[in-house]
């Protein structure tokens, strides 16, 4: 009932996927945090970290009551449309993301408040509008930082077991990725199968960190 | 001053704590999670009769438990709803030698959301968008739910379009039925009791099922073999008989 090939690729997948959402809406709310006055900035940084903090368990929990078939917003998503994203590959990377997130904001936030500021404001200066700044000034100056909050990012939603098994449940062949794979494998006392797929998993996790690193170094 | 109180009464309070946990002779009974509510009310009533011991349940899925024990987790009684966990131990000899006795039964039943259209068969369970069973590796009510889906050639087919969602325990196949979220699911009969979210279409024909018996045992390892080998008769014992039978579990004989 398990199929290693299968759940390495969905949660590659599912960590790609998640990890693109991270990494714009990530890299957006550490811009604003870094950068912006306003009322309320230090509650919306506490509630965003929030998932870091909490066990997986509990997000799980939030995400059902949201999205369940009966929940918050998912009755509404299901009388209108008959689909409900509740056991499907899609609640694995809205799980994953919803878990991986804050590290993205996190370092993001960071790196952006690294910048120099007053090369913005030669930016600005110089007839940038604030838009083209960023992109040309503080994105590439926080380049580094970003793609460690990326990699991070990544490997988190790789990992990501307690939120899915919640919202996107254990389903052979749609939404057992490898920590789930990895859990019946050792529940069920399959030692030797639940050593191949943590190694499997390891290298993985490792590879891909490598693979970050060296697009951060070429820049 | 008042800093010091308190944590002069926090140090009374712990030391009260530990002292009472120090008398009493502690037996750590794991047991499947269908037996919950059953082994609570026993065990109050088994410290009352054995003043001086202490029960600390540890409810989850049998083959969760008997993994546990397998790497070494402290556990005296081990109630499982299968024969083939307590095997397992046993043919690695964690369990001491002749403590294997049944002690109850069950029955396996289908069931639905309580606003969703009820099933009258269990092909029908192949006309839904989910099916919720315990997962067969750890969890033996969804051992015998899958034995049962097998026999009526449904098993494959559902798998095959991934349209069983396969929970942890027989508990939580219950909760995903009861928050609407899964359509259908292969409880026991006993789990249904508390639960006025769900309604039970059928019971799953004995002629696809194999009888479920819940065995009882005393682990290898346990410090406290002659208090698990009370407990055991305890719940094998006319208390014991009529509490579970009172719950709906059926008394094994042999």
């Amino acid at each position: 009932m398990i199929d290693p090939w299968f759940s390495l690729k969905l949660s590659l997948a599912v960590a790609c996927l998640a990890t693109a959402v991270v990494a714009l809406t990530g890299t957006a709310l550490g811009y604003i945090l870094a950068r912006c006055r306003f009322r309320g900035r230090d509650c919306l940084d506490a509630l965003l970290t929030l998932p870091l903090v909490l066990p997986p368990t509990v997000v799980g929990f939030y995400l059902i009551s949201l999205l369940g078939k009966r929940g918050w917003l998912g009755h509404f998503l299901y009388a209108w449309t008959g689909w409900t994203p509740l056991f499907t590959w899609q609640a694995a990377v809205i799980a994953a993301v919803v878990v991986a997130i804050p590290l993205m904001i996190k370092t993001s936030r960071a790196a952006i408040e690294s910048v120099d500021r007053s090369l913005e404001s030669a930016s600005y200066v110089l007839g940038k509008s604030r838009l083209e700044t960023v992109f040309q000034v503080t994105l590439p100056l926080a380049w580094k930082g970003l793609l460690a909050g990326v990699a991070l990012s990544f490997t988190r939603a790789l990992g990501e077991f307690g939120a899915t098994l919640m919202l996107a449940g254990n389903i052979p062949g749609k939404t057992q990725t490898m920590p789930l794979a990895i859990y019946q494998a050792t529940q069920s006392g399959d030692d030797s199968l639940a050593l191949g797929l943590v190694a499997l998993l390891t290298v993985t996790s490792f590879l891909s960190i490598i693979f970050i690193n060296r697009l951060g170094a070429r820049w | 001053m008042y800093r010091h109180i308190g944590s002069a009464s926090l140090i009374v309070l712990a030391a009260a704590v530990m002292g009472s946990q120090v008398r009493a002779e502690e037996l750590v009974v794991s047991a499947a999670i269908s037996l919950k509510e059953c082994f609570l009310s026993l065990g109050e009533q088994f410290e009352h009769q054995y003043p001086g011991s202490k029960i600390v349940f540890n409810f989850a899925a049998s083959g969760a438990l008997a993994s546990q024990i397998e790497q070494g987790a402290p556990a005296d009684v081990f109630a499982a709803a299968s024969y083939g966990e307590i095997n397992r131990l046993d043919s690695k000899h964690l369990i001491q030698a002749g403590s294997i006795k049944p002690f109850a039964r069950n029955k396996l039943v289908v069931i639905v959301p309580r606003s969703a259209r009820r099933l009258s068969s269990f092909e029908e369970l192949s006309t839904v968008e989910h099916v919720t069973i315990g997962n067969p590796d750890t969890v033996p009510a969804g051992r015998y739910a899958a034995h049962a889906l097998g026999r009526s050639r449904i098993y494959q087919n559902l798998l095959s379009q991934h349209r069983l969602v396969l929970a942890e325990s027989v508990r939580q196949a219950l909760a995903y039925v009861q928050s609407g979220n899964v359509d259908a699911g292969i409880v026991y009969l006993t789990d249904v009791r508390s639960s006025n979210q769900v309604v039970v279409c059928f019971s799953v024909p004995d002629a696809l099922c194999e009888p479920i018996v819940y065995p009882i045992a005393v682990v290898q390892d346990s410090k406290h073999v002659k208090l698990g080998l009370c407990f055991i008769e305890f719940i094998r014992g006319a208390t014991g008989r009529s509490v579970l039978k009172k719950m709906g579990f059926p008394p094994a004989d042999k």
